[in-house]
C-alpha cells in the first residue's frame, strides 16, 4: 500500500510539474525496473527504511510518502549514473541509450528536489523542509564522494581492507543512512536520536551493500567487479592473496575458493550485528523500532548458498 | 587516530593514577579498562574513519590454509581464536562463521540492494 501511494506521488509530482505524460512515463521507466517501487513486486528499498524510521518516531505517514517518494526518485537517478560509471549491463541504458539516459537521471534528481520543495503547500514546517533538503545534500554528495573513491582506484593499487569498507560505506551507507534520517526527522528533530537513525541506516547500508557485492563477485557475466578488480571486500580479499600488483585474471571460482566470500560475509555479519545494537540504544530512548527490526529480518532471510 | 594509542594511554592512566592514589591493581580496575579500551576501539571502528579488518582477514585465511586449524575452529572457536587479537564483535561473527563450515553451508548472499 505504502509502495503504491510512493509510485502515485512521483506519477503525481510529474503530472503537477506539467511534464507531458510521454516524457513522465520514460522518466519513470527506471523505476519500474524489476524489484523497483513501480514495478509489480518491489523490493525491500528507500521507502522501506524511511516508512519505518517515520512510524519508530510517531511521524506523518503522509509525508512520509513524500519524502519516500523524493528518496526513491534521487537513488533512481543515481543507479542510472552508476550503471553507466561501471559499465554494468543495464536494460534501461541500453534500450533508452546513453544520452536519453543520462537525461533521465537529470530528471529524476530534479523531480527529487521538486518533491521535497512542495511539502511547504502542504503545510509541513519550513524548518523541516530545509532539514530535508540539507540531509538529502549532505549524505548525497557524500555518496558521491564513495564513488569517487570506488571509481578512481582498484583491487590491485594496494589499497586497504579498511579503506575499501570505508569506500562500501561512503557510497551506499550515506544513502541508507540518508534515508532513515529522513524517515525519523518527520516525528523529531532531536540531534541524538536523529543521529542514531541516521548511524543506524549507514551500518544498514554497509551491510546491503557488501550482500550485493558477494552476490557480484559471483556473477561475472551481468557484473564488471571481477574484470575491472573493483576494490569490494571479496575482490580486495583476493586480490591481496595474489599479491596486489598481481595482473592475474580474476576468476568466480578462485574468488569463491579464497574464503573471500566467508571474509564479506563476516564483515556483514558484524554490520549486522551493530545495526542490531542501534536498534537497542533506540529502544532505550523510547523509540519503537519493530518496524526497522523487520526489515533487518528481511534481509537476513535473503541470504541464500552459492550454490543456489 | 590509533586505537592501540588510546589503549596506551588506558594502562598509563590506569598505572599511575593508581601510584598516585595509593591504590593497588585490582581485577575490577583491569576488566573497567578492558571494557573502556574494548568501547574506545568499537567506537573508533564503528562510528569514526578508522577501522581494522586485518585481524579478521588473518582468520579467515587460516580458515581455508590450514585444515587443521579450521576444524579446531569449527569444534571450539572461541580456543581456536583466543591467540588472535580479536573484539568480541569479531570472534562472535567467527564463530557463526565456523558454525556454517560445520554444516558445510557456504555462505553467499542474493543482492538485497536496489542501490549501487
Amino acid at each position: 500500500m505504502f509502495a503504491i501511494e510512493v509510485g502515485q506521488e512521483l506519477r503525481d509530482s510529474l503530472a503537477r510539474a506539467g511534464i507531458p505524460a510521454l516524457f513522465s512515463n520514460f522518466v519513470l521507466l527506471p523505476l519500474s525496473q524489476p524489484g523497483k517501487i513501480l514495478s509489480d513486486s518491489p523490493s525491500l528499498g528507500w521507502a522501506q527504511l524511511i516508512r519505518a524510521s517515520c512510524l519508530s518516531v510517531h511521524g506523518s505517514l503522509a509525508t512520509a510518502v513524500k519524502i519516500a517518494a523524493a528518496m526513491e526518485a534521487l537513488a533512481a537517478g543515481l543507479d542510472i549514473l552508476d550503471e553507466i560509471e561501471d559499465s554494468d549491463h543495464s536494460p534501461f541504458v541500453l534500450s533508452a541509450g546513453l544520452p536519453q539516459a543520462l537525461n533521465a537521471s537529470t530528471a529524476l534528481i530534479f523531480l527529487s528536489q521538486r518533491i521535497v520543495s512542495e511539502l511547504r503547500e502542504i503545510g509541513v514546517d519550513p524548518t523541516l523542509v530545509v532539514d530535508c533538503f540539507f540531509t538529502l545534500a549532505r549524505l548525497g554528495l557524500n555518496a558521491t564522494h564513495g564513488q569517487h573513491k570506488d571509481l578512481s582506484t582498484d583491487a590491485r593499487s594496494g589499497i586497504s581492507l579498511d579503506a575499501a569498507l570505508q569506500i562500501t560505506s561512503e557510497k551506499s551507507g550515506s544513502l541508507a543512512a540518508c534515508a532513515c534520517r529522513l524517515g525519523a526527522r518527520l516525528g523529531t528533530a532531536e540531534p541524538e536520536i536523529l543521529q542514531l537513525y541516521e548511524q543506524f541506516g549507514q551500518h544498514y547500508g554497509t551491510m546491503v551493500q557488501l550482500s550485493n557485492d558477494l552476490h557480484d563477485a559471483q556473477n561475472d557475466v551481468q557484473k564488471t567487479d571481477l574484470a575491472r578488480a573493483k576494490p569490494t571486500l571479496p575482490v580486495l580479499f583476493y586480490v591481496r592473496q595474489l599479491g596486489s600488483g598481481t595482473m592475474q585474471e580474476l576468476t568466480t571460482k578462485d574468488v569463491i575458493n579464497s574464503g573471500a566470500l566467508h571474509f564479506a560475509w563476516t564483515i556483514f555479519e558484524m554490520q549486522r550485528k551493530r545495526c542490531l545494537s542501534i536498534l537497542d540504544e533506540l529502544d532505550e530512548r523510547d523509540q519503537m523500532t519493530a518496524h526497522i527490526r523487520s526489515i533487518i529480518g528481511q534481509s537476513r532471510n535473503q541470504e541464500h548458498t552459492v550454490d543456489e | 587516530m590509533n586505537p592501540k594509542g588510546y589503549g596506551g594511554i588506558e594502562v598509563w592512566r590506569l598505572f599511575f593514577g593508581s601510584v598516585l592514589s595509593g591504590s593497588r591493581f585490582c581485577r575490577k580496575d583491569l576488566l573497567h579498562s578492558a571494557e573502556r579500551r574494548e568501547e574506545s576501539r568499537s567506537l573508533l571502528k564503528w562510528e569514526g574513519a578508522q577501522v581494522e579488518l586485518q585481524n579478521i582477514e588473518a582468520a579467515v585465511r587460516r580458515l581455508f590454509s590450514d585444515s587443521e586449524f579450521r576444524s579446531t575452529a569449527i569444534a571450539n572457536p572461541e580456543a581456536a581464536f583466543a591467540a588472535m587479537d580479536l573484539r568480541s564483535d569479531e570472534q562472535e561473527a567467527l564463530s557463526k562463521l565456523c558454525a556454517r563450515l560445520a554444516i558445510g553451508e557456504e555462505v553467499g548472499a542474493s543482492p538485497m540492494g536496489i542501490w549501487f
